[in-house]
C-alpha cells in the first residue's frame, strides 16, 4: 500500500482498528519510558510506569531486535495474561514498542493447535501401540512355534516311551499265551498275563496323563472275549480283597460272547475303578457287575468304602488327588486317567456316594458284540517275512505262527528284509513300524514296488500313529498294535493264506 | 527453549520457575518469557528463558518455524529439549539447532530429554547429538535434574 487517500487512511483508523487494542511504549537509549499511550483506556499492563525501567521480558525482546534496522515483531507473546503482538521500532538509540491485543485471536488459534497437537501425539501413540503389537504378535508367533515344536518332541518322546514299553510287554503276554496252550489247566501263565495287564495298564495311565490333549491318540478296538476279560479282573483283585477280609464278587451277564472295544483302554479303566474301590474299603463289600446289552457295555464298580463327600465329587477328577491325604496310596491319577479314557471312548462315567456308607462308578462305554467265532483257526500254509529288530518278538512269533502252519521267516534289518525276499517266496510281510535301521513303513512301500503282488501287515506300539490314511490302496491289509490281538492277527494272516500258498512271486 | 510439540518445554519452566507441575497438556501457541534468578559461587545470574511454542517432528505445519525463527533471533543459548520417550523428538530439536547456527552465530546449546520418570517407554538415543552438546535426563514430574540443568546452562551462559 504506498499512496492511500487521507479518507482510506482515516476510515482504517477510525473504523477498521477501533476496536483493536493498542499500547505504544516510547524509550529513551537506557530503556527508560518516556511515556505511555493506549488506544483503549480501560486497558492497562502493569509495570509500565513513565519514567521507570522496562521490565525483564520486554527488556529481553528489546535486546533481541536491538541491531534490527527495520521494524521487528514477536507475535504471540504472553503479557500478564494477554497475548500480544510486539512490535520494535528502534531508531539511534531510542525505541518504540507497540504492543497489539491480539489475545481473541490467540485463543481460536491455539484451540485449534491444541486440537491438532493433541491428534498428533494421539497417532503417535498408536503407531508405538501398533508397533509394540506387532513386536509382541512376532513373540507370540516365535512362542507358539516352540511351543508346537516342545509338543511334537513330546509327542516323539511318549510314543517312544510307548514303544519302549509295550514291545517287552508283548513278549511276556505272548509266551504266557504259549504256555498257557502248552500246559492247560495251570493259572500260572494266567497269572503271568494277568501281571502283564496290571502292568501295562500302569504304564498306560502314566503316558496317557502325558498325552492329555493330543488329538492325535487314536482308538484301538480289538475283537476279546467279555468272559476272559471279567475272569482276568477278578483273578487279578480276588487275593487282594481277601487279604482285606472283603467280599468281592465279580459276575457279567450275558456269559460267552465275543466284543470289540480297545481292550487295553477297558481294562486300564477297571484296574483304575476296582483298585481304587478295594484301596478305600476297609471291611464290607466290593461287587464288579458287567451287564450287555444294545452293543453297550454297562459296568458297575461298587463298594462299602470311606465314600466320597458331595463337595469332593469333582475334585476326585483332578490328577494327583487322593482323598485320603498325600499319604493315602496310589498315584491319584486313575480317575482322572478313567474320565478322560471314556471322553475319548465316546462312554459315560456316573458317580454315587454317600460318606461312610461307600459309593457306586457306573461306567457305559460302546462295546459291539461279535457273532461270528474266529477262534476256530484252521490250519494255513505258506510262507511269510516278520521283520521286528526285537529278537524276542520275533522268536515268539515264529513260535505262534508255526503253530498256524505258516513258514515264519525272519528279519531284525532292513537289509536283512530285502535280502530274505529277494531268495523267498513271501506273499506277506509283517514289519513293525519303529526299525532299527529305518521305517518300517518305508520298507514295505519299496519292497511293494519291487513286488507289486505282497501284502503288509504293520506293527507299532507307538501307540499314538493314525495310519489310516497310509493303509489306503497300499497293500498294507491292517496297522496292529502291540500287545498284539492273537486273533486278530490269525484273521488278517487267514485271509492271505485262505486255500494254501499262493503263486511264487518271483 | 525448543523442541517439538508435546516434550514439556512449559512444564519444566514451570517446575524450574515455580516449582509448580500439572499433568494437562496445554499446547503453547507463540511464546512466554519467564525469569528467574540462580545463585551461582561467583555471583548471582538473572535467567530470562523464552519458552517457545513446539515445532511439527514432521514438518506439516510451517508456520509455527516461521514463529520460532523470529523469537530466536537474538538468544544468546539453546535449551534443545526433546521427549525421551518419543526417538523423532531428538531429530526436531537437534534441526532446530541446525536451523539457527546456519543464519547466527553460534551459541551454547544443551539437550534436555525429558520424561524420564517413563522408565519403560525410554528410548532416548543421544549417538546423533554433536559432542558439545551436554545432554541432561529430566523430569518435570519428580523434577530430576532440572535444577542441576538449567544452574550448569547458566553459569556456561554468564561465563561467557
Amino acid at each position: 500500500m504506498k499512496r492511500i487517500s487521507r479518507r482510506a487512511a482515516h476510515y482504517i483508523r477510525d473504523e477498521l482498528l477501533k476496536n483493536e487494542r493498542f499500547i505504544v511504549i516510547a524509550l529513551d537509549a537506557k530503556q527508560k519510558i518516556k511515556s505511555v499511550n493506549q488506544s483503549t483506556p480501560g486497558w492497562k499492563l502493569p509495570g509500565l510506569i513513565r519514567g521507570s525501567m522496562l521490565p525483564d521480558s520486554l527488556g529481553s525482546l528489546l535486546e533481541a531486535s536491538v541491531d534490527a534496522k527495520e521494524p521487528t515483531v514477536f507475535p504471540y507473546v504472553e503479557l500478564n495474561g494477554f497475548f500480544v503482538d510486539i512490535h520494535v521500532l528502534s531508531d539511534k538509540g531510542s525505541a518504540d514498542l507497540v504492543i497489539h491485543d491480539v489475545t481473541e485471536t490467540h485463543v481460536i488459534e491455539q484451540t485449534l493447535q491444541q486440537r491438532a497437537h493433541e491428534n498428533s501425539l494421539l497417532s503417535e501413540q498408536r503407531a508405538a501401540l501398533n508397533a509394540e503389537l506387532e513386536n509382541l504378535n512376532e513373540e507370540l508367533l516365535l512362542r507358539r512355534r516352540q511351543a508346537e515344536k516342545a509338543s511334537a518332541a513330546k509327542s516323539q518322546f511318549i510314543a517312544s516311551m510307548s514303544h519302549e514299553f509295550r514291545s517287552p510287554i508283548t513278549t511276556i503276554m505272548g509266551y504266557a499265551d504259549l504256555l498257557q496252550a502248552e500246559l492247560p489247566g495251570s493259572d500260572n501263565p494266567q497269572a503271568l498275563q494277568r501281571a502283564s495287564w496290571h502292568l501295562l495298564t500302569l504304564v498306560e495311565n502314566l503316558l496317557e496323563q502325558a498325552r492329555e490333549g493330543d488329538e492325535h491318540v487314536k482308538l484301538n478296538p480289538t475283537r476279546f472275549s467279555l468272559d476272559r476279560l471279567v475272569a482276568d479282573i477278578d483273578a487279578l483283585f480276588r487275593t487282594q480283597a481277601d487279604a482285606k477280609g472283603l467280599d468281592f464278587d465279580v459276575n457279567s451277564s450275558p456269559e460267552g460272547i465275543d466284543v470289540e472295544c480297545d481292550e487295553l483302554r477297558l481294562r486300564q479303566i477297571l484296574i483304575n475303578l476296582v483298585s481304587n474301590a478295594l484301596r478305600y474299603t476297609q471291611k464290607g463289600q466290593v461287587s464288579v457287575q458287567f451287564r450287555h446289552r444294545d452293543d453297550k457295555l454297562n459296568i458297575r464298580v461298587r463298594d462299602t468304602g470311606q465314600g466320597i463327600a458331595p463337595g469332593d465329587l469333582e475334585r476326585v477328577f483332578e490328577p494327583f488327588t487322593r482323598i485320603g491325604g498325600e499319604n493315602a496310596p496310589g498315584a491319584g491319577l486313575g480317575l482322572t486317567i478313567t474320565r478322560q479314557l471314556l471322553k475319548r471312548m465316546d462312554g459315560q462315567l456316573k458317580i454315587d456316594s454317600k460318606p461312610g456308607e461307600g459309593s457306586e462308578f457306573r461306567v457305559r462305554v460302546p462295546c459291539p458284540r461279535i457273532r461270528d467265532d474266529y477262534k476256530e483257526m484252521p490250519v494255513l500254509s505258506g510262507t511269510l517275512l516278520w521283520v521286528d529288530d526285537d529278537l524276542d518278538i520275533l522268536s515268539l512269533y515264529r513260535v505262534v505262527l508255526e503253530t498256524w502252519g505258516l513258514r515264519v521267516l525272519t528279519a531284525s534289518s532292513v537289509a536283512q528284509a530285502n535280502y530274505k525276499m529277494k531268495h523267498h517266496d513271501c506273499p506277506l510281510v509283517i514289519t513293525d513300524l519303529h526299525l532299527a535301521d529305518g521305517d518300517g513303513l518305508e520298507l514295505f512301500h519299496a519292497l511293494r514296488t519291487e513286488y507289486p503282488a505282497i501284502e503288509g501287515i504293520i506293527i507299532s506300539g507307538s501307540g499314538i500313529v493314525d495310519l489310516s490314511a497310509e493303509i489306503e490302496g497300499s497293500g498294507i491289509r491292517a496297522f496292529l498294535q502291540k500287545p498284539i490281538d492273537a486273533g486278530m492277527l490269525y484273521t488278517e494272516v487267514a485271509a492271505v493264506f485262505k486255500g494254501g500258498s499262493p503263486d511264487p512271486i518271483i | 527453549m525448543v523442541g517439538a510439540f508435546g516434550v514439556g518445554k512449559t512444564s519444566l519452566v514451570r517446575r524450574f520457575v515455580h516449582q509448580q507441575f500439572d499433568e494437562r497438556y496445554h499446547t503453547t501457541l507463540g511464546v512466554k518469557i519467564d525469569t528467574r534468578v540462580i545463585d551461582t559461587i561467583e555471583e548471582p545470574i538473572k535467567l530470562v528463558l523464552w519458552d517457545m511454542e513446539g515445532a511439527d517432528p514432521f514438518e506439516k505445519n510451517k508456520r509455527p518455524l516461521a514463529r520460532i525463527r523470529s523469537y530466536l533471533e537474538g538468544a544468546h543459548g539453546l535449551i534443545l529439549v526433546a521427549d525421551g520417550t518419543r526417538p523423532p523428538t531428538v531429530k526436531t530439536a537437534l534441526g532446530l539447532y541446525h536451523d539457527f547456527c546456519r543464519e547466527n552465530q553460534s551459541v551454547p546449546a544443551i539437550m534436555l530429554a525429558n520424561k524420564s520418570d517413563l522408565t519403560d517407554d525410554w528410548r532416548f538415543d543421544d549417538s546423533t547429538l554433536p559432542e558439545q552438546i551436554g545432554v541432561y535426563h529430566t523430569s518435570a514430574l519428580n523434577g530430576q535434574n532440572i535444577e542441576d540443568a538449567f544452574t550448569a546452562f547458566g553459569a556456561t551462559l554468564s561465563a561467557l
